[in-house]
């Protein structure tokens, strides 16, 4: 189909084909005629769409817009407030988080120095009672326990001898 | 949508003078009267889009609205190198787009279905109480009914790309430029909604009420 023909299918959305338009169409066609359902479907379609009327605007539209338009020194002057809002309380508000976090962190620090610290505690108690544990229990043997537990191994030689004799 | 609208305002426009870019370039220098005449001009191809893309008579006219409040504010970003109408169309559709965004969020609102109040039935404007009574305004009007269903019932690019055809000043290279697609795209993206367009009004086609716009003699299809 020739590119001129193209174009008059789509532009007969637009427009209305000029007398000269039509007579090359019908020209074309007497060549085609097994086109022209096809180009008198398209050319229908445009001529409805062409004469499709627009929706109504409302009397008012245009004055609505230019007292809107006289109307954003308000606007402005609502955003700008809050603007100024923000920037008076976002720096004080960014300062109290970031404590809040600092604070959270230390406190977090604390809490597990503090748990690893009972942790190590019972490990300790727990080998000083494994210790002990191969010895027969008697109430007496007990009795200087913790006397004995504080005493400084480096300062207290080892009886190797007296070992000896009680294993 | 800022950066698409600095986009069109940096296009080219060729040498053809636009007399309408001139108004806003006044109303950009704070001009009111430039302006208004610019509403003026375009308050109905603009409420025609937003109205068929909305389907929502009272809210197309608000979005329609603030499509030239829009524009006024983006005044400062406006170049005088892009065509007002491409402009002020691509304003026109980013603003419908969000507002079908904000209803596919919100489905309370339907997306598709006609507002409360409207019948489907296309306004037609100044309607003559006279001409609507004969028989043939009456099969017009039942044919405008049908064009409006079969439209509405289009992809919103297709839909838009039709629309925007209707307006003679918009070559292919601005439609294309208001859809973010290519020349080629924008003709196949025509293409599909007019062979769509037939599909649904293929009983008014076949009928033959309806009004001809060409005698074509030795038709082989009787029928239309």
């Amino acid at each position: 189909m020739p590119g001129h023909l193209e174009a008059l299918r789509d532009d007969s959305l637009r427009r209305a084909p000029s007398a000269e338009e039509i007579r090359r169409l019908e020209s074309w066609l007497a060549g085609h005629p097994e086109q022209r359902a096809q180009w008198e479907s398209d050319l229908q379609v445009g001529q409805w769409l062409r004469e499709l009327p627009d929706p109504p605007v409302s009397p008012g539209f245009v004055p609505k817009i230019m007292a809107a338009l006289d109307r954003p020194s308000a606007a402005g002057s609502r955003r700008l407030d809050l603007l100024s809002f923000w920037r008076l309380w976002l720096p004080p508000l960014r300062w109290a988080a970031a404590s809040a976090a600092a604070a959270i962190l230390l406190a977090s620090a604390a809490f597990i120095g503090y748990r690893h610290h009972q942790s190590q505690t019972r490990v300790e108690i727990a080998r000083s009672v494994a210790q002990i544990s191969d010895f027969p229990l008697s109430l007496d043997l007990l009795s200087d326990f913790d006397v004995i537990r504080r005493l400084d191994p480096a300062a207290v030689p080892v009886d190797e001898e007296l070992l000896a004799a009680l294993q | 949508m800022r950066q698409r609208l600095a986009g069109v305002g940096l296009a080219t426009m060729g040498s053809v003078p636009d007399p309408d870019a001139e108004l806003m370039l006044r109303a950009k220098r704070g001009d009111r009267a430039a302006f208004t005449l610019l509403v003026e001009k375009y308050q109905q191809p603009i409420v025609s889009l937003v109205r068929r893309t909305l389907r929502d008579p009272d809210e197309a006219e608000d979005i329609a609205q603030n499509v030239f409040l829009q524009a006024f504010k983006s005044a400062g970003r406006y170049r005088p190198t892009a065509r007002f109408a491409t402009w002020l169309y691509t304003i026109a559709r980013n603003l419908c787009l969000n507002e079908l965004r904000r209803r596919a969020r919100h489905p309370a609102d339907p997306l598709d279905s006609a507002a409360p109040g409207d019948t489907g039935r296309p306004e037609v404007q100044n309607p003559d109480p006279h001409a609507l009574l004969a028989p043939q305004a009456l099969l017009r009007r039942e044919l405008d009914a049908a064009i409006e269903l079969a439209l509405a019932g289009l992809p919103e690019i297709q839909r838009s790309a039709l629309l925007l055809l209707r307006d003679r000043q918009l070559p292919y290279e601005d439609i294309a430029q208001i859809l973010d697609t290519t020349v080629p795209a924008t003709k196949s993206l025509i293409h599909r909604a007019r062979e769509t367009l037939k599909q649904q009004l293929k009983p008014y086609l076949r009928s033959g009420d309806w009004p001809r716009p060409i005698r074509l003699p030795d038709s082989t299809n009787p029928q239309l």
